[in-house]
């Protein structure tokens, strides 16, 4: 009886198990072997360019992973940097979609022409991004350059080479980049609030910033929560930007560090695959964890 | 319309016409670097406001760099990516949004997972197994293994729940199968969310450039990320004004073609949560 | 008839398969040799019909390690790769080739040596030599013909050319460091000659030969002399290559791997410079007043070499290499892409004898020929970030202190085995 209905219920559930079924198998083949082989690592020793030399060495590479000062150090790094790039961004990216919510009522044609130009360095490739901007902070690039004219600077900083002054640059040049993306986001939810509620608040007399901070703003909460829990898994695995600035070394005092640049540094210098597949399970294991704890913050208040 | 709302709204304008300084300055920077000449490019001081002054960036992309067949062989990964894209993740995320399966959540949120492992990880390992397949300088090295992917399954499923089940249950009382339900009702109506990762993931696949590095050896094969950098000579200012022309010319086809869906871009991106 | 005839046929199947097509891959640096390599090898695939030579993209450092892995490493590559690779044993050793001591013994300078064997073959040669513009000179009231010969002099022309009233290419600088690139541990190359000048490269490294101790903490090394000259030299140098360039004709003298600049010659402001007129080459100075005194600088290079991949592979590539080291292809070669002569019997080519490229091959014979594969890269990284914070953003005092922080730096990173 109890398998006749389970019967049904896969027949009836058929389609389903069918539609998923490629992308499962895509996962299984491109995603879940590569990381089995990814575990089965993290207990060896070994060297990628001589596989024959490879040997079970048990924990030992977690020990290292979790005592390792410069891993940590990288961790100390990005936190930094999205520290402020977080703040940064969502604040640019709140008044951002603000100022295109309140034109959207207005001219078409404006409307589409400002919601595209912000979002253009969300396109840009990472690399030209890097390559553009760096042209843009550097000492002799124009942003110092009207910096010390405005007697702002005594003279040109090299940014590059100031280990505190790294993150934050970077951060402020990803910002640029990200800034569009979170807006159009924001954007989307401001959408969906249905207009009596500001008409109603606006014909009680209420300012715009109280109109913005006590109705709007609460309403955004999904959009806010799926934005922060995207930055905490995509930021912590920052990469692309420090390996064009400063290759595997990681810049002046290890101060461009990152997570993932350390853990290629690690495999594809030095070629310690097993070293390298832990410290990336470590920091999987710390992106869920911050992950949680995101959503437990932000969910807390319903 | 309130006076108010109309003040506010003309302050919107000023304010973000203010903004697009910023935002923009750097891609203005790009665009006129394209049409300098490499005398100007090296000796220009601090190039606040730089003076453009010939095409040959652009003439040089044509001539020395053969720009078509690196934008024929971009065009042809990147869009085999994305119509297979749209099409299984659509199917994925329907189910995911709408049909009833066991283990349907475990499966969701063992995939969510997924995204938090770095893909570092996976890189070593892929590339063995696909050159073991004799995949290495084929296209399908690139496509196949991006065939799926999962943060597009995510912000479909997202949309496609607010599909009213009222539809559907009509549907399925007409005698419909879930098959012809996907294609009469989902698809029709997801579109914003399939313009959106139709856009997402050819900008993806087109500005990939170290997929193409590793897996495309010969030079007829490279995409315009690989062209243009394979392009770059080793002394600081040659060609460099083919290589600004050539940042250009790659940005382009993603901006017009955003610029032509951004509406939807912005309704797909609508009620996107964690529930 | 029948018999013989199967005999025959198996018979010359085995010779036609040791002699099977052969396909090998090479992986050039940028766009002029890439074009060189499709020009010739068309001669060289006609001379060894049995081999294939197909270019590839160049793999950049960290990624060439997940092709080894998998095996489809690119056979020749020509460049530097991290010191890695050599002490794993990856890369063929030229010294057990059939060829390799003519092609040694052609060289104009000599090989650098691993461990008793040779993993490189230098290529695409280029050295150092200071540019200097003689129209500044003449304004400044010092002799064109007669640069600076010693450090003490250098300083000193540098400090007359930036008292000069700005001209009409802006404020003119006395010399130039090219900062912009400090944060990456390939512009040591660019530093250390002047630092070898300082010793009579008698301490050419900064690690000792077995990798144990920093040789330039040795006081016989004038490390603290080195860092003084570069920290004065700076304050007549502009702050980076977009304010002035020798390019731009507002800079009197730059140390610089120059050949290869004839494209940025041909583009400066104000029109093409040319040698003699506008500008002079000579031998960077040293810290020796003697007549006799050596002007010393290093070889940079791309050098050529092999993945070992199988015997037939590895020989069909030591064939191409040999063919590329061939004079006539290697003039040609140096010619298109813009590089120095490796070869003895091309230095005297009248191709290299044009007054504006011969003193960098007479300064070819004056060459320390320094490690071309990348190691050690966060001692190199201690002593650019030193000196780029001493020199460049004044964050240490004095020369002394700026030494005892690098050295302790460069202790630190030896000791992580990095």
């Amino acid at each position: 009886m109890v398998m006749k209905e389970f019967v049904k219920t896969l027949k009836r559930s058929k389609w389903g198990y069918i539609f998923v079924a490629p992308w499962i198998v895509g996962f299984l083949v491109f995603s879940a072997y590569p990381l089995w082989l990814g575990i089965k690592m993290t207990f060896m020793n070994y060297n990628l360019v001589a596989p024959q030399s490879m040997k079970f060495i048990g924990f030992q590479n977690w020990i290292n992973g979790f005592t390792d000062p410069l891993f940590w150090r990288s961790l100390l790094n990005i936190l930094y940097n999205q520290a402020i790039f977080i703040t940064l961004t969502f604040f640019i990216a709140l008044l951002v979609a603000y100022l295109l919510f309140k034109i959207s009522n207005g001219n078409k044609i404006w409307g589409a022409f400002f919601r595209s130009a912000y979002f253009v360095p969300t396109i840009t490739s990472v690399v030209v991004v890097m390559l553009v901007l760096g042209n843009i902070t550097a000492p002799y690039g124009p942003i110092q350059t009207l910096l010390v004219k405005w007697h702002i600077l005594s003279q040109p900083i090299v940014w590059n080479l100031v280990p505190i002054l790294i993150m934050p640059v970077i951060a402020v040049i990803t910002s640029w980049m990200s800034f569009g993306i979170q807006a159009i986001i924001l954007l989307g939810g401001m959408g969906t609030i249905p207009t009596e509620f500001t008409e109603a608040a606006r014909i009680d007399g209420a300012r715009e910033s109280t109109i913005f901070w006590r109705i709007i703003f609460p309403l955004l909460r999904p959009q806010i929560v799926f934005i922060m829990v995207m930055n905490a898994i995509g930021g912590l695995q920052m990469f692309t930007q420090v390996y064009v600035n400063f290759g595997v070394t990681g810049g002046p005092d290890q101060a461009g560090m990152t997570p993932v640049l350390y853990i290629y540094s690690e495999g594809l210098s030095k070629f310690q695959m097993g070293y390298s597949s832990t410290l990336g399970f470590i920091l999987s294991i710390l992106i869920i964890i911050a992950t949680v704890i995101t959503l437990k913050v932000l969910q807390e208040r319903s | 319309m309130l006076k108010q709302e109309r003040n506010e709204r003309t302050r919107a304008y000023i304010f973000l016409s203010i903004g697009l300084i910023i935002t923009l300055y750097p891609f203005v920077l790009m665009v006129m670097s394209s049409f300098m000449t490499p005398s100007q490019l090296l000796n220009n001081p601090s190039m606040i406001i730089p003076m453009p002054g010939t095409l040959s960036g652009y003439t040089g992309l044509f001539k020395d760099l053969n720009v078509l067949l690196l934008f024929k062989n971009t065009i042809i990964i990147a869009g085999s990516v994305t119509l297979l894209n749209l099409f299984f993740d659509s199917l994925a995320a329907f189910a995911l949004a709408k049909l009833k399966f066991p283990g349907k959540n475990a499966l969701f949120g063992f995939m969510l997972f997924t995204l938090m492992i770095p893909g570092v990880l996976f890189f070593i390992p892929t590339y063995t197994m696909l050159y073991h397949w004799g995949w290495v300088n084929h296209y399908r090295a690139l496509i196949i293994p991006s065939f799926v992917q999962f943060y597009s399954i995510f912000l479909m499923k997202q949309f496609m729940e607010q599909i009213p089940d009222e539809v559907i249950e009509a549907a399925r009382i007409d005698g419909a199968s879930d098959p012809v339900i996907y294609s009469r009702i989902i698809v029709p109506m997801s579109i914003p969310v399939m313009a959106t990762i139709a856009i997402l993931t050819f900008m993806g696949a087109w500005n990939d450039f170290f997929g193409p590095l590793l897996y495309l050896r010969s030079p007829k094969m490279w995409t315009v990320q690989l062209g243009l950098q394979m392009f770059s000579s080793s002394i600081p200012g040659q060609n460099v004004q083919v290589l600004w022309a050539g940042e250009v010319v790659i940005t382009l086809p993603i901006l017009i073609v955003f610029l032509f869906l951004q509406k939807y871009f912005i309704r797909a991106f609508t009620n996107v949560s964690f529930k | 008839m029948k018999k013989n005839l199967l005999i025959f046929s198996v018979v010359l199947f085995f010779i036609a398969g040791s002699m099977m097509a052969v396909t090998i891959t090479v992986a050039p640096p940028d766009a002029q040799s890439f074009n060189y390599l499709q020009s010739v090898i068309p001669t060289f695939e006609q001379q060894n019909p049995e081999i294939t030579v197909q270019v590839v993209a160049q793999p950049n450092g960290s990624q060439i390690a997940a092709l080894v892995a998998a095996g489809n490493a690119p056979n020749i590559f020509i460049g530097p790769v991290p010191m890695n690779y050599v002490q794993n044993g990856l890369l063929l050793d030229f010294t057990k080739m059939s060829g390799y001591d003519q092609i040694a013994s052609e060289l104009i300078t000599g090989i650098f040596p691993y461990n008793n064997g040779v993993y490189n073959i230098p290529w695409m040669v280029t050295t150092q030599v200071m540019f200097y513009n003689k129209t500044i000179f003449k304004l400044a009231g010092l002799n064109p013909d007669d640069p600076p010969q010693t450090f003490a002099q250098y300083l000193y022309d540098a400090k007359k050319i930036s008292e000069l009233p700005p001209g009409p290419y802006g404020k003119y600088y006395g010399q130039f460091f090219w900062n912009e690139e400090l944060q990456f541990s390939w512009y040591w190359g660019m530093l250390e000659q002047i630092y070898y000048n300082f010793n009579d490269a008698k301490y050419p490294h900064l690690i000792g030969q077995y990798g144990l101790s920093l040789d330039f903490t040795n006081p016989d090394a004038h490390f603290v002399d080195f860092l003084q000259f570069c920290k004065e030299a700076q304050q007549y140098s502009s702050s980076g290559m977009q304010q002035a360039s020798i390019f731009g004709r507002n800079v009197g003298m730059w140390l610089q791997f120059a050949y290869g600049w004839t494209f940025n010659l041909q583009n400066s402001t104000g029109g093409p410079m040319i040698y003699g007129k506008d500008y002079g080459l000579a031998p960077i100075p040293t810290n020796s007043t003697s007549a006799t005194a050596v002007h010393w600088s290093t070889l940079a290079q791309r050098p050529l070499i092999v993945f070992k991949a199988t015997p037939e592979k590895d020989a069909a590539a030591w064939k191409f290499i040999q063919f590329l080291m061939e004079p006539q292809n290697e003039l040609q070669a140096c010619e298109s892409i813009g590089w120095l002569p490796s070869v003895k019997s091309n230095a005297n080519n009248a191709f290299f004898t044009n007054p504006d490229v011969k003193a960098y091959v007479d300064q070819l014979s004056h060459v320390i020929v320094t490690n071309p594969f990348e190691e050690n890269s966060a001692v190199t990284q201690a002593v650019l970030n030193g000196w780029g914070q001493y020199v460049v953003s004044n964050s240490m005092a004095t020369a002394e202190q700026a030494f005892q922080v690098i050295t302790k730096n460069a202790q630190a990173a030896l000791v992580s085995g990095q």
